[in-house]
């Protein structure tokens, strides 16, 4: 334990240059892909991203080919190169012939991707001198980071926070709605133009760190995740930029911390970590706080319902019963006895109903709460058979159903409808509301 | 005479190969009402959108008030269907609004209280200002409706080309918009719009263009809207038209 410690502390002194390059390396690259990927997100072109990272492969190997030089910014002019083709091309199948998007990305990303690979393994029976571990763009290896690199990433970063902060307007516009983009005269094809340039870009500076398989996670999933905390655009890029950093941090130390780790793949599981949290934690989008919604939403009618059939059963008896007990209410109401159970201990805490013995029976309010519900379930039911025609035997579950979204508002607008009503088409009478009630006496 | 608002002259407009449009000739005087009225799949959306330009033609042209659409598109404004964008987007209503004042800004231009003014102010005419912080996500069909007719507005365009805005709309939204649509004309702007219900017609609108891929018939409301008219446009008979149509495609994805 204390040697971890001793690890850390190591790590964090950054004296050594090696953990200082991938350390900023990886973090500026989460930073950078976290950004751009929000719009590839919004615009819902995901599978660019990883079409575009498999393109990627050819141009570095042919670029090496060519110049027997591993410097980062030829290969990275290589890989460019190869995407820009592999762009223009899935653009082309896509506008011109009847292949659908993600036909023509998968087409394109298989293609290029063996395309890269057949040229990787000719090169290596050539007698090509430094071209030991240039294979390992394939999957990444930070270890091998170096200055030179860095200072690539760097550049390259700043380039793509620049470009965003600089189009963040027209951008923003042209994904939600290009066609109104193009009608108040927006250069659209440029900026469509130097969004993919930036994507381009941002792929590629990924491959030496994360390689061509795992760069579109970088780009894709710090959005996914941002996009569950704000609906602001601005926050996402920022909350996504965030995580893309922070998972490179992470993975960084991580790789120093035990060596045979990869920092590519540790990043990517960090960012799908923060997704994770993201999906289920998130404020109001996340699917916990949803679950606790749909659970407490359904409370609510089970208590609607019992209270509604109470109603019912009372008002069938001329003279006022003492009270009603569980297994009355369970043979109209179709719910589990533990259910039951636990709805009337909640309205019970909220002195809507007493108990006496196993006798049920309203408090006051209880007792108006239950009367409002069976008004808006018979308004609601004389409605569908006054105004729909449909046949009384019809309108009970569909009633069921609406009553507990109907507001004072609506019921008001109902009011108005069935001027004439005063009985639901089984006959029974609808409970006036307790103001008219007033005004009358 | 004066200068029309919209002139279209002899316009054939392809889309994807296969032209929808037929030699199309109209213009809208300045200060009208006008809808564009046909079947589905008569060409309407992709009229209103070869006005704007936005569509290349095959043949013919478009002036705005005498000019090139393209030199004109400052005082031209836009409101597309509710379905053409993702709802979802992470945007605010005030945000979407704002499109229409800085969308042409360059990006150096920081908002200004004018543009912050015009955008309250096409808020409050539509009865949206309440809403102005929510997430676009949040509104009802009439009210993201109004968010796009607010951004038009926001413009402070001459004329005003929208797809259908009363469709799938409540009827208050229905109302305010055409309350909107009388002042507009009040303030001598021209609104152009692609319109569905036959039986509302007459009330909203002074100007009619029947299009069923090629003109049927345009002009006063009360002289053109005629059971003749409507029969021509919607009665069919256009066949051989189709059939032509879709030889055209066929070769054209043949060749």
């Amino acid at each position: 334990m204390t040697g971890m410690i001793q690890e850390l502390a190591n790590f964090w002194s950054l004296s050594d240059r090696n953990v200082l390059w991938v350390l900023l390396g990886a973090a500026l690259l989460g930073l950078s892909n976290g950004i751009i990927g929000c719009f590839a997100f919004l615009q819902r072109k995901s599978l660019i991203g990883d079409a575009l990272a498999h393109a990627a492969l050819p141009g570095v190997v042919f670029m090496f080919y060519f110049t027997h030089s591993r410097d980062p910014w030829l290969l990275l002019a290589g890989a460019g190169l190869s995407c820009i083709v592999a762009h223009v091309c899935s653009e082309y199948l896509i506008r011109r012939t009847k292949i659908k998007e993600d036909s023509a990305l998968a087409i394109i990303l298989s293609l290029s991707f063996a395309l890269g690979v057949f040229m990787l393994s000719m090169i290596q029976k050539l007698p090509i001198p430094n071209q030991a571990g240039l294979d390992k763009i394939l999957f990444g290896q930070a270890a091998a980071m170096n200055s030179a690199d860095v200072k690539l990433l760097a550049i390259s970063s700043c380039i793509l926070v620049l470009l965003t902060l600089l189009c963040f307007r027209s951008w923003r516009l042209l994904v939600f709605d290009p066609v109104y983009a193009t009608s108040i005269g927006l250069p659209v094809r440029w900026l469509q133009g130097a969004l993919s340039a930036a994507l381009v870009l941002a792929v590629v500076i990924g491959l030496q760190l994360a390689g061509v398989v795992l760069v579109a996670a970088l780009i894709l999933t710090p959005a996914a995740a941002a996009r569950y905390w704000t609906n602001k655009l601005g926050t996402m890029l920022i909350l996504a930029g965030m995580f893309g950093a922070l998972s490179g941090v992470f993975a960084t130390q991580v790789s120093y911390l035990a060596p045979r780790m990869p920092t590519g793949p540790w990043m990517v599981m960090a960012v799908t970590a923060i997704f994770a949290v993201s999906l289920l934690f998130a404020p109001s989008r996340g699917l916990l706080i949803r679950a606790l919604r749909r659970h407490r939403q359904q409370l609510r009618i089970n208590e609607e319902n019992v209270l509604r059939t109470m109603y019912k059963l009372l008002e069938q008896h001329r003279s006022p019963l003492p009270g009603l007990d569980s297994a009355q209410i369970l043979s109209f109401r179709s719910m589990l006895p533990q259910q039951l159970e636990l709805v009337l201990k909640r309205l019970k805490r909220r002195s809507e109903i007493v108990q006496d013995g196993a006798l049920i029976n309203f408090t006051s309010s209880g007792y108006q709460h239950a009367r409002a519900l069976t008004r808006r379930h018979r308004l609601w039911e004389a409605y569908l058979a006054e105004r729909l025609g449909l046949a009384a035997d019809h309108v009970h579950r569909d009633a069921e159903e609406i009553e507990h979204i109907l507001g004072p508002d609506l019921e008001a607008a109902l009011l108005d409808e069935l001027e004439q009503s005063t009985s639901d088409p089984h006959g029974r009478s609808i409970p006036r509301s307790i103001s008219k009630e007033h005004e009358h006496e | 005479m004066s200068i029309p608002a919209v002139e279209v002259h002899d316009l054939t407009v392809a889309y994807r190969q296969r032209p929808v449009l037929w030699d199309i000739d109209f213009s809208i005087p300045e200060g009208c009402l006008a809808a564009v009225v046909g079947p589905n799949g008569a060409g309407k959306s992709t009229l209103l959108k070869a006005v704007m330009g936005l569509l290349p033609s095959t043949s013919g042209y478009v002036n705005i008030f005498g000019e090139p659409v393209l030199n004109k598109r400052s005082i031209i404004a836009y409101v597309p269907q509710r379905e053409e964008v993702d709802w979802d987007f992470p945007i605010t209503v005030q945000e979407v609004v704002m499109m229409g004042r800085t969308g042409r800004l360059p990006f150096w231009r920081r908002v200004s209280t004018h543009d912050r003014n015009m955008v309250e102010q096409a808020l409050t005419e539509v009865g949206i200002f309440d809403l102005k912080h929510r997430h676009i996500s949040e509104l009802s069909g009439g009210q993201q409706q109004r968010v796009f007719i607010a951004r038009a507005l926001a413009q402070d365009a001459a004329i005003y080309l929208m797809d259908e805005p009363f469709a799938g709309v409540d009827a208050a939204t229905e109302k305010a918009v055409i309350e909107l649509f009388r002042k507009l004309k009040a303030a001598r702007k021209t609104v152009i719009c692609v319109h569905h219900d036959l039986h509302t017609l007459a009330d909203y609108f002074d100007y009619v263009v029947l299009v069923n891929l090629r003109l049927v018939a345009a002009g006063q409301t009360s002289a053109t809207l005629t059971p003749e008219n409507l029969n021509k446009t919607y009665g069919g008979r256009l066949g051989l038209l189709s059939e032509i149509t879709e030889r055209v495609r066929k070769r054209q994805v043949d060749m």
